[in-house]
């Protein structure tokens, strides 16, 4: 039985109990299987599965040494799908992201024709370490991949596996000589994830597991695979939202729109550019998977609140002022999600 | 419900007829709740929905929508959509929720709620405890006013001197009928309050409707019978003999009271012995001539050929009264009111000729006593015959000269009210409590003391007159009594009845014409007929009716 036969067995309550569980325990034990290798950061691992049920792309961000890279390397191994690791550096270009033409001979007949060798983006989880260090030629070599999962060279499109995950790091100090990601390219990620410095217990624990003798158990065995994931994420898209909840995520959306009608007054001088219409998809699709993830079947106000913050700190752009006055994009959010009532609205009025 | 107990105790108060009080309190009531009815259904847009208030209750006790949620996923049938709904139900189920409500959602009262009752318990007890106003004590309030006081006052006093007029002539009351009762006081009370100048024009409309109905006694068949009679008598001469020429003076003069005694006298000269035969020749030879004379005056219907002519009708149709119906009937260039006029002036003609061929007949039977040596039997004694014969004259004499003198009396009575009347209407009646000049001496003597006082005086002097006419028999004309201020303000006349009036003084006064309005179309009429007839009697045609 493949993933949508799977998915259409589900016709009671009870079927969805019962696939909620089995999503939860999925859940679980991947994240179980990353901490054997990952201390800490548990938020930031339960953003990041979070991406991987909702089937988008993950921004990391932090400083270096709190294991981004590792993150992103266990859980390639930890769901058994292809892994590609691409260091972004300023003379990168794309052929040596996408992949490139060759001229290749026919040993029996010398016939030379033009192959197409493919770059670490034919995988299925990329990890774009230090995006931001590469020039945005090849930034934006990431575009169709990350939006159409294809990508078209030479005139043929190839289809990438899925699931297909980018997972992007930079560095948020060190500017110098880097390039910042442009808005559409931003746009892509699903949710921006500020990887939080260690605490004293998970520091305590990284410096006994890195410094000694290393064992068994840190190693990493695969306990999803992709027809696992893509059941999981097909089973994230029929969780139910109700109209006013989903009325709360368009509102937080709107609300980020300076002059909008639902831009909080307060708010309104703060941000420069609103979020597009993929904040609100991506609001929603996360809060989905939170909802699963909680042990519910349906998505709430609070899963949407939750959502909001990882999904558009990226997608606005703070004004001069806001710059200036030192708030910062995430402190931002925080405002909007706070000015925005989330009880039931009657249309048409203002928030 | 503190705006509906007043204005019901107020409706209640103030117009008594519509109900109780309690009805009324009780259809403001209902009024009260339609309008909270209509504005609760004007207002149900406003009211949050179910799913608002289970969203509200889901944020409060942080449920994670499932209320909401349930309630919009209801009407779908996708096993999540169920499993929602399940839920939803397992959650409202919940007897933590019903617990937690409470605290979530503790009922608060608006901040100025304490007003509503407040104000309902203040109707209620405005209701209930305060007393109604009455009409009477309102008016006791208004009536306090010294200048609405002095008004009402010095109404009153002219009304009554009014009312004490009529009763001075029973004729003039007998005329008027009820008409006078209804002068002397106000019909009913009323309980608006009143201003000077309304009470002052209440009262000028009371003078311009006697006034008017005293028009109409001096325009009706009894006084133009009157007038009638005056004409004729007013041409007769008076005879040698001294009884005999008093009563034809006295006739002449149209005085019935001194013919009445001339009468009497005349009749007892006759039956009496001591009058020689000369004089007694002398007397009945002028008796009559004077019957002959009364007979010919009444024969000769001048008051009715005078009205004709002034008509513009022949007046030798005065003599045959069913021809002057037919042209009446047939005359074109006569109004209703001049024809009715005419009428009246016909029965009129009718009604003196009959008393002056009753006063004729009377003085012929006088004479023929008179001839006959005052009724004297050959033994002496008056015979049975010649004395009803004496009786009968005397009686049918005194008879018409009884209804003459009433006429008059009826005559002068009505002229004097209406004099008074039409100077009360000009003059304001309030004058007379603030001690004005009241007209002529009596007035004074009314002005120098109070009210009350003043009005008593008027009493007093009528009383006084009521007992001269008794034992004189005269008419006494009550003048000017009532002397004040003219009356401003605006006119309760109706503008119908004295259009005509004021057309005229119009007219009068900004054209040069000699001729009268009011005489205007009967001098057209009176010189177009001639135009006519001079045209006819030339063979001559008028420019404008000439043929081409």
């Amino acid at each position: 039985m493949n993933t949508a036969e799977q998915l259409q067995s589900i016709r009671t309550s009870e079927d969805v109990r019962a696939a909620s569980v089995e999503f939860r325990g999925a859940a679980q034990r991947l994240r179980e299987e990353i901490s054997r290798v990952l201390v800490g950061q548990e938020q930031t691992v339960t953003s990041v599965l979070v991406a991987l049920f909702a089937n988008g792309h993950v921004l990391l961000e932090g400083v270096p040494g709190l294991g981004k890279t590792l993150l992103v390397r266990t859980l390639g191994q930890a769901l058994g799908l292809g892994f590609s690791r691409v260091q972004f550096t300023p003379d990168l270009m794309p052929a040596d992201i996408i992949g490139t033409q060759i001229v290749m001979e026919d040993p029996r007949t010398g016939q030379r024709e033009f192959t197409f060798r493919p770059g670490p983006l034919f995988t299925q989880i990329l990890l774009a370490d230090e995006i931001n260090r590469a020039s945005p030629k090849s930034q934006s070599a990431l575009l169709e991949a990350m939006q159409e999962r294809s990508i078209t060279v030479g005139g043929m499109t190839h289809t990438l596996k899925q699931p297909f995950l980018v997972l992007a790091t930079q560095n948020p100090i060190e500017q110098e000589g880097t390039y910042p990601l442009p808005e559409a390219q931003l746009d892509r990620f699903l949710i921006k994830v500020i990887v939080p410095p260690v605490e004293r217990e998970a520091l305590t624990e990284i410096v006994e597991r890195t410094t000694g003798v290393p064992s068994a158990a840190t190693e990493v065995k695969p306990v999803l695979t992709a027809e696992q994931i893509a059941w999981a994420q097909g089973l994230a898209r029929l969780v139910v939202v109700a109209p006013h909840v989903q009325d709360y995520a368009v509102r937080l959306t709107l609300a980020t729109q300076p002059g909008g009608a639902f831009s909080p007054p307060e708010c309104e001088h703060l941000i420069a550019v609103g979020s597009s219409p993929r904040g609100a998809q991506a609001i929603l699709s996360c809060a989905k998977v939170m909802a699963l993830m909680g042990g519910r079947t349906a998505v709430s106000t609070q899963d949407i609140a939750a959502a909001a913050l990882p999904a558009l700190r990226h997608r606005v752009v703070r004004s001069f002022e806001a710059e200036a006055g030192g708030m910062t994009t995430d402190a931002l959010v925080q405002q909007l999600i706070h000015a925005t009532p989330a009880e039931l609205q009657p249309a048409g009025e203002a928030a | 419900m503190l705006a509906c107990a007043c204005a019901s105790k107020a409706l209640a108060a103030w117009w008594p007829g519509l109900g109780t009080r309690g009805w009324w309190f009780l259809a403001l009531l209902g009024l009260a709740v339609s309008t909270v009815a209509v504005l609760l259904f004007l207002t149900r847009g406003r009211r949050p929905s179910d799913i608002a208030v289970a969203s509200m209750v889901d944020v409060r006790l942080k449920l994670h929508d499932r209320l909401s949620t349930a309630m919009a996923v209801a009407g779908r049938e996708d096993a999540f959509a169920a499993a929602a709904l399940e839920d939803g139900v397992r959650v409202a189920k919940d007897r933590r929720l019903t617990e937690s409500l409470g605290r979530a959602l503790p009922v608060l009262w608006p901040r100025n709620s304490w007003v509503g009752p407040l104000l309902c318990v203040g109707a209620i007890a405005v209701w209930w405890f305060v007393p109604g106003v009455s009409p009477s004590v309102v008016k006791t309030v208004f009536a306090s006013d010294p200048e609405v006081a002095a008004a009402e006052a010095a109404a009153q006093m002219q009304m009554e001197a009014v009312q004490q007029q009529i009763e001075l002539s029973p004729e003039l009351a007998k005329e008027l009928g009820d008409m006078a009762s209804n002068t002397g006081e106000e019909s009913e009370p009323r309980n608006d309050p009143r201003t000077p100048e309304e009470i002052q024009r209440e009262t000028a409309r009371r003078m311009t409707d006697l006034s008017q109905k005293l028009d109409d006694v001096l325009s009706s068949e009894r006084t133009q019978s009157l007038s009638a009679m005056r004409d004729a008598l007013s041409k007769i001469e008076p005879g040698k003999s001294p009884e005999v020429k008093a009563l034809a003076e006295a006739l002449k003069m149209g005085d019935a009271a001194a013919a009445q005694e001339a009468l009497a006298q005349m009749m007892e000269q006759i039956a009496s012995e001591s009058m020689d035969d000369a004089a007694r020749k002398q007397m009945a030879a002028d008796l009559e001539r004077l019957a002959q004379q009364i007979a010919d005056a009444a024969d000769s219907n001048e008051a009715l050929r005078e009205a004709l002519e002034t008509a513009g009708m022949d007046g030798d149709l005065a003599s045959n009264t069913e021809a002057v119906e037919a042209a009446l009937a047939a005359a074109k260039n006569l109004n209703a009111e001049q024809k009715e006029r005419l009428r009246k002036a016909i029965k009129s003609q009718k009604s003196a000729n009959a008393k002056l061929r009753k006063l004729s007949r009377s003085c012929k039977s006088a004479c023929s006593k008179c001839k006959n040596g005052g009724s004297k039997s050959k033994d002496g004694s008056p015979s049975s015959s010649s004395e009803d014969s004496d009786g009968e004259a005397g009686e049918d004499a005194e008879e018409v000269l009884d209804e003459m003198e009433a006429d008059a009396e009826l005559e002068n009575a009505a002229k004097s009210l209406r004099s008074q009347c039409r100077s009360g209407q000009c003059q304001s009646p309030s004058g007379g409590g603030r001690g004005g000049r009241q007209g002529g001496t009596r007035g004074g003597a009314i002005a120098e003391g109070p009210q009350g006082d003043g009005t008593d005086a008027v009493a007093a002097e009528v009383e006084e007159k009521k007992s001269q006419m008794g034992s004189k028999r005269k008419g006494v004309i009550a003048r000017q009594l009532v002397d004040a201020p003219p009356v401003v303000g605006e006119s309760r006349t109706k503008l119908q009845e004295i259009a005509s009036d004021i057309e005229r003084g119009y007219e009068e006064g900004t054209e040069d014409d000699p001729v009268p309005p009011h005489l205007r179309d009967l001098h057209k009429h009176y010189f177009g007929d001639v135009k006519q007839r001079i045209d006819a009697k030339t063979g001559q045609t008028a420019p404008g009716k000439s043929k081409p």
